[in-house]
């Protein structure tokens, strides 16, 4: 049976082993902060499939039909994946749908809108068609491609010369910056490189030192050695992201909108999942030198589909379900969710159920794979 | 700490068998280890003493045979007899950059030992091992005999009553090795049973019992002095030498 002092004596020891290492401890303190200060000045990725929603009220006029134009247009356009709720959704419940986060946009069009700009064309009328942009502003690089992408569908469509009225509404964090999007996936990024670094490199060394054997022929089971790496790797997940989360407020001003605690809740259990990995991936490395390859491939992995860099939604669809899998993909979600939005726990908890899953099956793996030969 | 109600052997061997891939490192080994005796496992290199300690531990599952330890099957009985088994790994298997007291805390807490009692006994070890002048030295400081008395004392804090010792005098000089086999002597009269594995035949002379291993088959056994007289020897060595030049006696 596991036993929590023997747990504790465990991450005690992996306490004291990196504090005693000052190239390690070095490493925890100093690192967050370059990274935050890299990518806090870097930005790239691009964006498609934008999941957008449209109400199409216009009526047709004259042979005219403009808004369907548009949809037409909008339809053929990479960047944005629309999808059609005239008749099924009110105008309210399509806003509410974008607040949700089911949409990244939503575009309403007015009922008389081709009337209005073709009879306005010819000096038959003052009125302008309407048309309104609702905009989850949580993302900046989805909200700047569906505008993009909508204004060159409007002017294909009516040309310079129009009566439009396009109202553009910012939902979610009106104010937000290009630093503020991307600190929940620095806080995660940073906490996942030092969790894999750190649990692969000193679990290999117990495997080569022989001290792995040793341990387990003592009381101590393979589970007492596995939760005590996970408690002594939760805390320094802890202060890394503390570091993160501290060096984004005071160097770039980033404000989180929702709980601190649900933002530690998050990096805690992620923390975990990421310690967990890292063990087993130890596993299927005889050497320091074949856990390191690990790393850049994780490191990549997470990068490249967490949506940390570029947003799921704009990926080839056959290459999304890889994301379904990556930890880093529901951290950076629920980070977003709490820091950007103040979204509470109801809203990220699939998100928390991921990471124990997660956790759950590499302890499991974690403890059945140690000490093999 | 004894096993009431289990008068056999400390260990007993039933035609074990472990490979790893294409090589047979133990091939059909029988074997029994009696309490209260020292028993050592001699063979040169690759003659698959050290697997067969870890059959003994569990930590190996066999091909084929069984090993029962303190009454216990081996790999799965392990956990039952773990507060009474104490193992001295090879190459020492400490925390490097832990110092010496920190490696003997751990290991301490491992055993379910704290407070008070846990200090005592390791001054008491620090003391016997006169080490207690290096405690507060990161391990990787010390010197190689250092290290191996820091590694027995490690196996020695629960007062196990069976104690595996993986070559515990290679690489120590012959005023520390008698200092080892004084203590292996004290606590076989103690009660404690004692493995160890050699591959200094000449230092196997001071076993109560011996195992002459060669390619991971048993050659002979039986206590030294019994062995020289059966092969007509004056030295252990003559009589293993001879054993391997001839293949295995039956």
């Amino acid at each position: 049976m596991a036993s929590v002092r023997r747990s504790m004596a465990v991450a005690r020891r992996v306490l004291t082993q990196i504090s005693r290492d000052r190239r390690t401890t070095a490493f925890v303190l100093i690192f967050p902060v370059v990274f935050v200060v890299m990518f806090g000045l870097a930005f790239g990725g691009t964006v498609g499939n934008v999941k957008t929603a449209y109400i199409n009220n216009d009526s047709s006029f004259q042979g005219a039909h403009l808004g369907a134009d548009m949809v037409a247009k909008l339809s053929n356009d990479s960047r944005v994946s629309l999808t059609n709720l005239t008749g099924l959704e009110s105008y309210n419940q399509a806003i509410q749908d974008v607040h949700d986060g089911k949409f990244s946009a939503a575009i309403l069009f007015d009922g008389n809108l081709t009337m209005n700009i073709l009879l306005a064309s010819r000096g038959l009328s003052n009125q302008s068609g309407v048309i309104e942009l609702f905009l989850d502003n949580t993302n900046p690089q989805i909200a700047s491609a569906v505008t993009q992408a909508f204004q060159e569908s409007v002017s294909n469509t009516l040309g310079s010369k129009s009566s439009l009225d396009l109202q553009v509404t910012k939902l979610l964090n009106v104010d937000l910056r290009q630093v503020d999007f991307f600190a929940p996936g620095i806080m995660g990024f940073g906490v996942l490189v030092l969790s894999i670094i750190l649990s692969l490199m000193i679990t290999i060394r117990e495997r080569k030192e022989g001290t792995l054997g040793r341990v387990l022929s003592t009381r101590a089971t393979k589970m007492d050695l596995v939760l005590g790496y996970m408690m002594g790797f939760g805390l320094i997940g802890l202060v890394v992201g503390t570091i993160v989360l501290v060096s984004s407020i005071l160097i770039f001003n980033v404000v989180v909108q929702g709980s601190l605690l649900l933002v530690y809740l998050v990096v805690i259990l992620f923390t975990e999942s990421c310690v967990g990995l890292g063990i087993l991936l130890s596993a299927f490395a005889r050497n320091e030198f074949q856990a390191v390859q690990f790393i850049p491939i994780t490191i990549f992995i997470s990068i490249f589909f967490s949506g940390f860099l570029i947003p799921i939604g704009s990926m080839p669809g056959w290459l999304q379900p890889v994301s379904y899998v990556v930890p880093l993909t529901y951290a950076i979600d629920a980070l977003r969710n709490v820091m950007l939005k103040g979204t509470g726990i109801e809203g990220i908890l699939s998100d928390l159920a991921f990471f124990l899953i997660v956790m759950a099956i590499t302890m499991v793996g974690a403890a059945r794979s140690m000490g093999k030969e | 700490m004894a096993h009431r109600g289990d008068d056999g052997p400390a260990v007993r061997l039933e035609r074990i068998s472990k490979s790893f891939g294409p090589v047979k490192a133990v091939d059909g080994l029988s074997m029994e280890v009696r309490k209260g005796t020292i028993h050592g496992l001699l063979g040169p290199n690759a003659a698959g003493k050290t697997t067969t300690i870890k059959l003994m531990i569990g930590k190996l599952k066999p091909d084929s045979g069984s090993a029962t330890v303190l009454g216990q099957a081996m790999p799965e009985g392990y956990p039952k007899i773990a507060a009474s088994v104490g193992v001295m790994p090879q190459g020492q298997a400490l925390y490097s950059d832990l110092s010496l007291i920190q490696n003997l805390h751990f290991f301490a807490a491992l055993q379910d030992m704290r407070g008070p009692g846990a200090k005592t006994r390791i001054d008491e070890l620090l003391k016997l091992m006169r080490i207690e002048d290096e405690a507060d030295r990161a391990v990787y400081t010390l010197s190689g005999g250092t290290k191996q008395r820091v590694s027995l004392a490690c196996s020695l804090l629960h007062s196990p009553s069976l104690l595996f010792l993986d070559e515990p005098t290679v690489g120590i000089d012959p005023l520390l090795r008698r200092v080892f086999w004084d203590y292996f002597r004290r606590l076989r009269d103690g009660g404690t049973t004692i493995i160890m594995t050699t591959h200094y035949i000449q230092e196997a002379e001071n076993c109560d019992f011996v195992s002459l291993l060669r390619e991971g088959r048993l050659v002979a056994d039986g206590e030294p002095a019994e062995l020289k007289r059966r092969y007509g020897y004056d030295t252990l060595e003559e009589v293993f030498v001879k054993l391997s030049e001839a293949g295995i006696d039956g």
